[in-house]
């Protein structure tokens, strides 16, 4: 049937799209280059491209596909087979931090009478609920909040204000946390199996389209090797030098975080494989003179990922690898189209933060060995507690069993009232100086 | 006898005793097994070595509860049990089993609402593990026990849920301070002493002179009722509790039911998923709503106070649509935020002062 939201979704992403883009790409001049720094990745302006093609057409989804909010850990597979148009709130507060505008966000939402001590990507989103503020523009309606606990309690919490203030259905995918010591969670991923296949109906029900099983076979498949391909993406960053630091990564993130599933995100990652595998060969780093190797625990602070990325390069210590990207290649190789639900609920009910400290420990410490990692740097993230109580135990652990240097830097993922800049300077300073 | 000295005397009898942080758990399984509960809610050892293991906007409620098991406090403890209540507390979880790794620990995962029949075969299962878990250290249990204990279980809920019917209806004369000291011994004493606690307290309130004239009539939810003078304060404000939706006390009730239907562990099953709603176990703003306002009519209450812990997110996230949805129905709501014993401060003392002169100017009381 003819619709004209549906031609000018695809003459957008066909045509006004491209073109636009390679207009502004001719007419963008070069931003000035930090000497520290390595030479920019050729990649970093395909996948700026992508993020905007991905937020644009985001506009335009609404009526033409089925629109969805999805968390960053839910098992979106199930979603694309049923062509869901996503949109990852998660993403959105990183793009809300990273381009400063998260604070004015958080404050519209406590305006409403949300704590500050609430988490701030979900103070951020809120706050666009409330406010409609957005630096991508404009984000679609959804018609379903699809939301996995398997990252953190606070996303139910938050999907949970987003059904009451939207009057929209929300659809949890309820994985249960693996303590440390205990065996193969059978009963826990026979749970998470049959939520998964009872909320197939309700799936098809909103977005007015059947489940196509050999679509989603499809999709799995996409998904897996997507993420094996982010897994060797982050595996190049073993060589001495690595060809990109993780700050570089915690932007090259986004599309297995917000494409998973789409051949767009498989091709991406293959373009970027090549890149770094030539500088590699080419014995490009990431910085220019790389003398200390260090690790990353937590999600980034947004807002100063270009400050401690120059700070960092200045003193020759290059961040090799981190626990967040990594939780995007970790589980992954359980996806088997053989048998999708019980490989989703395997796939995604044991990624790290979903699971005890000890193995967070043993899985860090296996890292540490094969990065090469001389020392870390915790973020205890005030808005994130599963990933930052504990972290203390960790550094003393870690500092012990592997003899690295470590520090801990108390911040906020996108809330700069959270962060002191003295503070944190003068602890990285005699880090820096260890 | 203070609960410290309590527990040893039971130790002394010969019964286990666990360690158990909130807040929803099957306690009589552990009844079952001779295993003595105390929940780890606000216990007051000084502040000192916490800080070491957890950060600053982490609740009191968790760092309380680590801060005496550093200070050795919960040495004596056979065992831990974690509920899997909030993030922090399945943290805590793990540094608990790496700085204490000789006191084993047990973990009960609460399937989030909403519940189809897969949650309740998962919790089915866990509940098996747990008790073939408990078997294998401690010996097996007999169903006769196991049903004793989920009979002792029901008694208790039934006391209960008198006790607060009393409570609204304005026959249970006693102070809020003295109404929640009495209720909260559930948290660490044997079903026998509990059962005769409360069966005391509504014999107390019958001698008692009805206490429903002149007072306000309020319904309360948080967390848990700490710090207790804060209480006090209610009661020289004329406050009455006369409902509460506690984590630690109301929303931990289960609907009541007719006669006896199953197995020991499948009654406790159908109990455990007719429990009120809870923000901890994912419930929607809706159902919490409708159940707010079901008991504000059948305790009467005028007026609701919402009475949050620090830090304490979920409870947090749901308090500005609760509060929008009760404005909307014309209640009265006050919150107060307030860390575990940390007292009363003069802000939250006047805020309470005002709130109680508003609402009563407006039902033309006297105060």
């Amino acid at each position: 049937m003819f619709s004209w939201k549906a031609l000018r979704f695809r003459s957008a992403k066909d045509v006004v799209l491209p073109l636009s883009l390679s207009l502004r790409g001719r007419r963008k001049k070069a931003k000035t280059h930090d000497d520290s720094l390595g030479p920019p990745l050729r990649c970093s302006r395909k996948l700026k491209e992508m993020m905007i093609r991905h937020y644009y057409l985001a506009r335009l989804a609404k009526g033409v596909k089925p629109v969805a909010w999805v968390t960053s850990g839910a098992p979106v597979e199930l979603l694309r087979a049923l062509d869901f148009y996503t949109v990852y709130p998660e993403n959105h507060g990183a793009l809300c931090g990273a381009g400063r505008a998260a604070q004015e966000l958080c404050a519209a939402a406590e305006r409403q009478g949300y704590s500050p001590d609430l988490c701030s990507y979900a103070r951020t989103d809120l706050g666009h609920a409330f406010s409609g503020g957005t630096p991508v523009g404009k984000l679609p309606e959804p018609d379903l909040l699809f939301c996995s606990n398997n990252i953190c309690q606070t996303v139910q919490y938050w999907f949970k204000q987003l059904a009451y203030h939207r009057g929209i259905p929300l659809v949890l995918f309820d994985a249960p946390f693996i303590p440390d010591g205990e065996s193969e969670p059978s009963a826990a991923v026979a749970y998470m199996a049959a939520q998964l296949r009872a909320c197939v109906p309700k799936l098809e029900r909103i977005s007015r389209r059947e489940f196509d099983e050999n679509r989603f076979s499809e999709v799995l498949r996409l998904s897996k090797e997507s993420s094996e391909s982010w897994g060797r993406v982050l595996s190049t960053l073993k060589a001495r030098p690595a060809p990109m630091t993780i700050f570089d990564a915690f932007v090259h993130l986004a599309p297995i975080v917000s494409l998973r599933g789409l051949p767009v995100c498989l091709d991406y990652y293959h373009t970027l494989l090549s890149e770094l595998e030539e500088r590699v060969g080419a014995g490009i780093g990431g910085i220019r003179e790389e003398r200390t190797r260090l690790m990353w625990d937590n999600i980034a602070v947004w807002f100063k990922l270009r400050d401690f990325s120059r700070l960092f390069a200045s003193h020759g210590c290059s961040f090799v690898c981190a626990t967040y990207t990594n939780a995007w290649a970790e589980t992954m190789h359980f996806l088997d189209a053989k048998d999708p639900f019980e490989a989703l609920a395997r796939a995604y009910g044991q990624v790290i933060l979903n699971r005890g400290l000890g193995y967070r420990a043993a899985l860090m410490e296996r890292m540490i060995g094969e990065y090469q990692v001389d020392g870390l740097v915790f973020h205890s993230d005030r808005s994130c507690k599963p990933y930052s109580i504990g972290q203390y135990q960790l550094q003393r652990t870690l500092a012990e069993r592997c003899g690295v240097k470590t520090v801990v830097i108390e911040a906020d993922m996108t809330d700069p009232r959270s962060y002191s800049e003295e503070q944190t300077s003068n602890r990285l300073q005699a880090f820096l100086e260890m | 006898m203070n609960r410290s000295q309590y527990l040893r005397a039971r130790k002394l009898e010969g019964r286990k005793v666990f360690g158990v942080f909130p807040a929803q758990y099957p306690k009589e399984l552990l009844w079952a097994f001779d295993i003595l509960p105390v929940e780890i809610w606000d216990p007051k050892p000084a502040a000192c070595e916490a800080g070491r293991y957890i950060q600053p906007f982490v609740c009191s409620v968790v760092r309380a509860g680590l801060e005496l098991i550093l200070q050795g406090k919960a040495d004596f403890l056979d065992g831990f049990f974690f509920p899997h209540t909030c993030d922090s507390i399945q943290n805590l979880m793990s540094i608990v089993q790496s700085i204490r790794p000789d006191i084993p620990c047990w973990f009960l995962y609460h399937p989030r609402a909403p519940h189809g029949l897969e949650a309740e075969s998962f919790y089915a299962a866990q509940l098996e593990g747990i008790t073939r878990q408990l078997g294998e250290r401690f010996g097996t249990v007999s169903p006769e026990k196991y049903a004793d204990a989920v009979e002792a279980g029901r008694r208790i809920n039934s006391l209960l849920r008198e006790v607060y019917e009393r409570r609204a209806s304005g026959e249970l004369g006693v102070t809020n301070r003295e109404f929640y000291d009495t209720l909260r011994l559930g948290e660490f004493q044997t079903a026998d002493d509990y059962e005769g606690a409360l069966t005391g307290l509504l014999r107390r309130g019958e001698s008692l002179t009805a206490c429903g004239d002149g007072t306000l009539p309020i319904l309360v939810s948080g967390v848990l009722a700490n710090p207790p003078e804060l209480l006090d304060r209610m009661d020289e404000l004329g406050i009455r509790i006369v409902a509460d939706d506690f984590i630690n006390l109301g929303r931990r009730i289960p609907s009541p039911k007719e006669g006896s239907k199953g197995s020991p562990s499948v009654e406790m099953i159908s109990d455990y998923f007719s429990l009120p709603p809870c923000s901890t176990r994912g419930f929607g703003i809706e159902e919490r709503v409708l159940f707010l306002t079901r008991l504000l009519e059948r305790s009467r209450a005028e007026a609701v106070i919402f009475w949050t812990t620090k830090f304490c997110e979920p409870e947090l996230f749901d308090l500005p649509p609760l509060t929008k949805e009760l404005g909307k129905r014309g209640v009265r709501v006050l919150h107060i935020e307030t860390e575990l014993n940390e007292g009363v401060s003069a802000q939250v003392a006047t805020r309470l002062e005002a709130f109680v002169e508003t609402v009563n100017r407006e039902r033309g009381a006297e105060i």
